[in-house]
This record gives structure tokens, C-alpha cells and sequence, in this order.
């Protein structure tokens, strides 16, 4: 008898990036026998010798695995709260944004370490969120026994949030020999290759050490200083000294 | 079997080894190659040269074809016992998880003998164990005997794997979000 949960909220981060894990390309048996084995906590063996029809049948009572699980997410999990977009450090967006370009499923513990912190009262009576000078890779483990759907939404919002970013601060981003492709370039191109293109302009311009060692003068030994003020202050700045010229 | 320019060739099911079913079948799924092209390349492969149909009135070629596509109604009994080297292999109508994967990794491969790859999944030594039976080398061995079997025997089989994988297909269509 297998015991498969009944919906995503039943599933646990864990179980949810293994998910995410199973290479699609190798056809749907494959697939589907693998999402079986991580959803239900078997060895693959066990699932590989059902019958095919009796496969079929789970996946047909399960079909809700098939779907993306709610957006929604808790601002408070395991004594911890969810830190605002627009609070975050430079550091912290730096890390987000790495771990959403490599794969934010992959790094969904990870990025739910950056993103939900300790706090406590100042000696003013007000809340304050930990500095980010802890090992986020190390903590990410306490989140992975959750409920997928207490932090899926996160994904979703500070994707958001990114896209509102990237465009609010898009002429620091740009370089002069790296400039948008023109319509003409365009109209050659399929909308997949612009994307790409466009992709690939925006990861090249994005250079993190060039910018906080330009910041800091060299001086490399301010650089956790730098990495430590709020993301929007030092975009700010930057703006600041691009419109400026100083 | 079928006479064609005074050559005979089989047309039959029956009469074609699984080998020769194999490959008229990849000829026919040769998309690169129209039906003109396809049926010469079969029956070149059958053993009448191409060069011998030069001469030969558009009309007459179709009536050819006509007469070479159409199949006796014949009924294919499942062959569930073999014996390929003096060792007994059994099949039955019935596949498990593991079977049906590697055989849906070989159709999507489509490789050169990918059909007595999945017969050779379905039929079984009963005195090896499993990781001896889906070993790779075993298997391609294997295929390698059934080549060599009348193609009736694969039939009941395609169909049925056919079957199967259909059923899936139609149940894999994406859901709404939820929680």
C-alpha cells in the first residue's frame, strides 16, 4: 500500500525541490514513477516493480501534483519573520539574486534563510531583524521539512520584486558597449533569441565585485560595510553618481 | 509473398523476419524521403534494385505498391515461450513500471533494432535476477537473437505496449494551481 500525500500542502520543501529535480526529457514513465517515489518516501525500486496500470491509476488519483502549488506564503515561520523586499541589504539581495539565477527551486531552502530572520526589541522598544553575518547555506536545513505551500509564494513575490527593480534602476545596469538591442536588431530576431539576448546583456552588465570595489574607492576592506546597507540606499547613490558624474 | 518484376518478396507480416520488419518500418518513418522514395528504398532493401523499376509506368508503380501494401486479415497469436540459445524466455501481457520505462527511453531513442529492444524487456530468463535481466548488455544481446524471429511474434506485443503508453499520454494533461 502506498500512502501519497493528498495535496501540496502535505509536501515538504524537500520533497518539493526532489520534485523539481526529475529530468522531464526522460519521458513521462520516468517522470512519473520518480515524483511516486519522492512523493510517497519509497526507494524507486519499490514503484519500478508496480504494475504499469497500477501507476497509472495513482497518478490519475494525484493529478493535483501535476499543477504549481499555491502562491501563497506565512510571514512568520519557525520563529522567524519574513524580512520586506524593500528592507534588504546590498549582501542579501546579491545572494538572492544568485541563487535565483542558477535555480530558485534548487535554492529554495537557502533563499528562505536569507529571506526569514530572527529579530528582537531594541533597547528603544523596537523590532529588529539579525544582521546578515550568519551562513545562510547552513540554516536553509530548518526549512526543508516545511510545508511546500507555507514558503512557495516567496518565489513569485521577489520575482516580482526583481523585475521592479531591474527596471526602476535599468540605466545602472547598462553599460555604454552594452546597449539594448534596436528595433531593427529585433525584427531579425526570433522573440526567443531577443530573450535570450537580452538575458545574457543583463548578466554581463551585472558585475557585484566591480561595483562594490568601485563603492568602496578599492578599498576592499569596506566592502562588508558596503554590503550591509539597505539595497535601494546604495542604488540610490549610484544614481546619484551617474546622473552627477562623480 | 509477393511477385514483383519476377522477383518474389515477402509482404506479409508473417513472412518478414522482426529484423526486416525493423527497418522497412524506419524507412517508412524516414521523413526525408517521400512515398516513391520510401517504396523503392523498401524494395530495394527486399531485393529489387532500384535501377529495375526505371522503366516502369508511373501507374503500373502505384498498382505495384497497391498490391504490395495490402495485408491478408490474419490473426497473431501471443507467443508467451522462446527459445533463443537453449535458454527458455517467457513474456506476458503485463508490465511493470521498470519494464515500461526503459521501453519508453528505447522508443524515444528510436535507435537502428528499437523494436526487438522492447520485446527483448518483455521476454525474461526466469533464472536471472532483475539487474541481470534489464543489464544493457543483456538486453541488446538478447534483441539481437529476436532479430532473427518471424516479425508475428512482435505484433501482439507493439500493440500492446502501444496500448499502454496511449493510456498514459492521455492521462498526462496539466492541472490548475492548487493547494
Amino acid at each position: 500500500m502506498i500512502h501519497l500525500p493528498k495535496q501540496w500542502s502535505d509536501v515538504t520543501v524537500e520533497q518539493f525541490i526532489e520534485f523539481n529535480k526529475i529530468d522531464a526529457s526522460q519521458g513521462s514513465y520516468h517522470y512519473n514513477s520518480e515524483a511516486l517515489s519522492i512523493l510517497s518516501d519509497l526507494p524507486i525500486e519499490d514503484i519500478e516493480e508496480l504494475d504499469v496500470d497500477e501507476m497509472r491509476q495513482l497518478i490519475k488519483e494525484n493529478k493535483w501534483c501535476k499543477s504549481e502549488p499555491s502562491k501563497r506564503y506565512k510571514h512568520e515561520l519557525l520563529g522567524l519573520k519574513l524580512k520586506p523586499f524593500n528592507k534588504l541589504c546590498l549582501y542579501e539581495y546579491i545572494d538572492l539574486d544568485f541563487y535565483f539565477g542558477q535555480n530558485y527551486i534548487e535554492n529554495l531552502a537557502n533563499v528562505c534563510a536569507i529571506l526569514y530572520r530572527n529579530t528582537k526589541l531594541n533597547e528603544w522598544g523596537d523590532e529588529v531583524m539579525e544582521p546578515y553575518d550568519f551562513d545562510c547555506t547552513i540554516r536553509a536545513d530548518k526549512f526543508l521539512d516545511l510545508p511546500i505551500t507555507d514558503v512557495y509564494g516567496i518565489v513569485h513575490e521577489f520575482l516580482k520584486f526583481r523585475d521592479d527593480f531591474l527596471k526602476k534602476y535599468e540605466n545602472l545596469f547598462m553599460g555604454e558597449a552594452d546597449e539594448l538591442l534596436t528595433n531593427e536588431e529585433k525584427a531579425e530576431l526570433d522573440p526567443e533569441e531577443i530573450k535570450e539576448i537580452e538575458k545574457e546583456q543583463q548578466s554581463a552588465k551585472w558585475s557585484w565585485e566591480l561595483m562594490i570595489y568601485s563603492l568602496s574607492k578599492g578599498d576592499i576592506t569596506k566592502s562588508d560595510k558596503i554590503g550591509a546597507l539597505p539595497l535601494v540606499y546604495v542604488f540610490n547613490v549610484l544614481g546619484m553618481k551617474k546622473e552627477l558624474d562623480i | 509473398m509477393i511477385k514483383i518484376l519476377d522477383r518474389e518478396i515477402p509482404n506479409q507480416i508473417d513472412e518478414l523476419t522482426i529484423e526486416q520488419f525493423e527497418t522497412i518500418t524506419d524507412i517508412n518513418n524516414d521523413t526525408s524521403l517521400d512515398p516513391i522514395d520510401k517504396h523503392l528504398k523498401v524494395f530495394s532493401y527486399l531485393g529489387i534494385p532500384e535501377n529495375e523499376f526505371w522503366d516502369t509506368d508511373v501507374a503500373d508503380f502505384v498498382e505495384i505498391v497497391k498490391n504490395f501494401n495490402t495485408m491478408e486479415q490474419k490473426d497473431f497469436p501471443v507467443v508467451e515461450e522462446l527459445e533463443l540459445e537453449g535458454y527458455i524466455y517467457r513474456a506476458q501481457m503485463k508490465l511493470t513500471v521498470r519494464d515500461t520505462k526503459i521501453i519508453e527511453k528505447v522508443a524515444l531513442h528510436k535507435n537502428k533494432g528499437y523494436i526487438s529492444e522492447m520485446l527483448a524487456v518483455m521476454f525474461k530468463r526466469e533464472d536471472l535476477t532483475p539487474t541481470e535481466h534489464y543489464a544493457d548488455a543483456h538486453i541488446k544481446q538478447k534483441a539481437k537473437l529476436l532479430r532473427k524471429l518471424d516479425a508475428n511474434i512482435a505484433i501482439p506485443y507493439i500493440m500492446f505496449i502501444a496500448q499502454k503508453i496511449g493510456q498514459q499520454l492521455r492521462n498526462d494533461t496539466p492541472t490548475e494551481a492548487v493547494e
